[in-house]
C-alpha cells in the first residue's frame, strides 16, 4: 500500500507540496517522542480515509530532520497538527493548530477538511 | 569578553537562552527547546535574573532556588514580572529541574539554558569550576536598566545572589 503520508524534510519540499494541493494537514513529531508515535497510525489512517489527490494532502515533518520547518513554524511542542489552504495556515473547526496528541480534535479537523477537499474536487 | 555588568549598566542586546516550555504536565506531548530572546522578551518588564553553577547541584538545590520559588509573592508585590534561572546546563536539564521544583507552563520563575549565546562568560562571571556559570543575580526594570547586579566571592556561597538580598533591594 503506498504511503497517504507526505515526508518534506525540507521547507522548499513542504512548499512543493503546498502548490500542489489546496489543503495540508501537518504533523509535526520527533522520532523520540511518545505521544507522537501513538497518534502516528492514526494520523496515517485519516490520510487514507480523508486524503484527495491535488486537494487534501497529509504531511508528517520530523522536526529534527527539517529543522528549518519547524523553526518557521515555531513548534515547541510535538506532536503539533496544523492545517493550511494554498500555503497559508487556517484554522480547522475553530483552532489554527492543535497541540499534543488529542485524537478527537484531529479526527474532526480531518473530516473537516475531508468533507472540504471533496466539495473542492466536486467544483461545488 | 565584556566586563561585568553593575547597577546603573543597560541590559545588553543579543542576549538569548535556550529553553524547554513545561507545556502540560501530562504524557500528550513533548517540549522541545526553543530560543528565547531575553533581551527582547525583558523590555517592559521586572526581571530578577539568577544565574547558578548547576542543576540539581546541592547549593543551588537547597538554598539558592527554593527560596525564589517560595517567596515568589514577595517578589511580585513588589513589582517583579519574571524570575530566570540560568545555568550551563542544556534546556532539557533545566526544563527537568524546573519541574522538580513544580514549576508549571504558568509559571512566571523559568528555567533555562545559557548555553546559546553563553551570557555568564560574556559578562565574565564564572564559577571558576571549568565551564559552570558563576552564582550572582540581576535586578533589570522595565526600562532595562540594571538596578542591581552582585556575584558571590565564592560559588559556593549564597548571599547576595540569594532571594533574600534580592527582596531586600527591590
Amino acid at each position: 500500500m503506498a504511503d497517504p503520508l507526505h515526508h518534506p524534510t525540507s521547507l522548499s519540499a513542504l512548499e512543493k507540496i503546498f502548490s500542489n494541493n489546496t489543503y495540508v494537514a501537518i504533523d509535526f513529531s520527533a522520532a523520540w517522542c511518545g505521544p507522537c508515535k501513538t497518534i502516528s497510525p492514526i494520523f496515517v489512517q485519516l490520510a487514507k480515509k480523508h486524503g484527495v489527490e491535488s486537494t487534501l494532502a497529509f504531511a508528517k515533518i520530523d522536526v529534527d530532520e527539517a529543522k528549518d520547518v519547524a523553526q518557521k513554524y515555531q513548534i515547541s511542542a510535538m506532536p503539533t497538527f496544523m492545517f493550511f489552504k494554498e500555503g497559508k495556515q487556517v484554522a480547522v473547526n475553530g483552532n489554527t493548530m492543535i497541540r499534543g496528541a488529542d485524537v478527537k480534535s484531529l479526527t474532526a479537523a480531518s473530516e473537516k477538511l475531508g468533507g472540504l477537499a471533496q466539495k473542492k474536487k466536486a467544483g461545488v | 569578553m565584556s566586563a561585568p555588568l553593575k547597577a546603573g549598566d543597560k541590559f545588553p542586546e543579543g542576549v538569548k537562552f535556550e529553553y524547554v516550555p513545561v507545556t502540560d504536565p501530562d504524557p500528550k506531548s513533548c517540549g522541545m527547546p526553543q530560543e528565547y530572546n531575553a533581551s527582547q522578551e525583558f523590555k517592559g518588564k521586572k526581571v530578577v535574573l539568577v544565574s547558578v553553577p548547576g542543576a540539581f547541584t546541592p547549593g543551588c538545590q537547597a538554598f539558592h532556588i527554593p527560596p525564589y520559588l517560595e517567596q515568589y509573592n514577595k517578589l511580585a508585590e513588589k513589582g517583579v514580572d519574571l524570575v530566570v534561572v540560568i545555568a550551563f546546563n542544556d534546556s532539557w536539564v533545566m526544563s527537568a529541574w524546573g519541574k522538580v521544583n513544580g514549576t508549571t507552563q504558568d509559571s512566571k520563575v523559568l528555567f533555562m539554558s545559557d548555553t546559546k549565546t553563553k551570557f555568564s562568560e560574556q559578562i565574565g562571571w564564572m564559577a571558576g569550576m571549568g565551564e559552570r556559570n558563576g552564582r550572582w543575580a540581576m535586578i533589570i526594570e522595565k526600562d532595562g536598566s540594571i538596578t542591581y547586579a552582585e556575584t558571590e566571592k565564592s560559588p559556593r556561597e549564597v548571599t547576595v545572589s540569594g532571594a533574600e538580598a534580592i527582596l531586600s533591594k527591590l
